[in-house]
């Protein structure tokens, strides 16, 4: 599978996992999104989310954060692109919907570290063929 | 294709990178430097990031913990029943 051409919908808890450790499964996938390898998307619901715990949990600045922000090759989607599909998403824990929407609307999978989603993309599997090109 | 202008200094260091990486042309070298500098802004957002943990002294694994609370908080405000 060519990946460049597919887009890939990413989770918090991946992204956290690259900030945590660069040189981590997660870290380098933000490098080959960097390389634009692959396109990676968010919902907006998980930009809130990190824009809430870097500033209430660690203390950032709003500067900062858009600093943060600014460096992760992720494209953040508005509510109304996705919201029309969470009425058809099936992971029955409602913060996780915004995530399986985005995906049904973009129809491509989700690196997420949470096992519920069906569309889940296994890590190994995609950086393998990642280094294979 | 577009042109930018550049000092002699930095053309005849990117005529000397052409040659010593075998790049086709100063466009590839420009866009290897690029992913480059975009690499090393990344990890300094993650060296900050690791920074801010232990300046609050919180693990890792409580932060992933006190996320899913504000992620649920931020669905019940974007996705009100």
């Amino acid at each position: 599978m060519n990946y460049s051409q597919i887009r890939i919908v990413i989770d918090t808890n991946v992204i956290y996992m690259s900030l945590y450790n660069k040189y981590s499964k997660a870290g380098k996938i933000i490098d080959f999104a960097l390389e634009n390898k692959i396109h990676l998307y968010s919902p907006e619901s998980v930009k809130e989310e990190i824009i809430r715990v870097l500033k209430r949990e660690l203390n950032y600045s709003d500067e900062l954060i858009d600093t943060i922000l600014n460096e992760l090759p992720i494209t953040w989607v508005e509510k109304d692109i996705y919201a029309m599909a969470i009425a058809q998403t099936q992971v029955k824990h409602k913060p996780d919907k915004p995530i399986e929407a985005l995906s049904l609307v973009l129809n491509c999978g989700i690196l997420s570290a949470d096992h519920h989603f069906r569309n889940r993309i296994n890590i190994d599997e995609l950086l393998n063929e990642l280094e294979k090109q | 294709m577009k042109s930018i202008g550049i000092s002699e200094k930095t053309h005849k260091e990117l005529v000397t990178l052409k040659l010593e990486e075998n790049n086709k042309n100063a466009d590839e070298i420009i866009r290897k430097l690029i992913i480059s500098y975009k690499k090393m802004r990344f990890m300094e957002a993650s060296l900050l990031f690791n920074q801010k943990l232990k300046e609050k002294n919180i693990s890792f694994k409580k932060l992933l913990k006190k996320s899913k609370a504000i992620r649920e908080e931020v669905a019940d405000e974007l996705f009100p029943d």
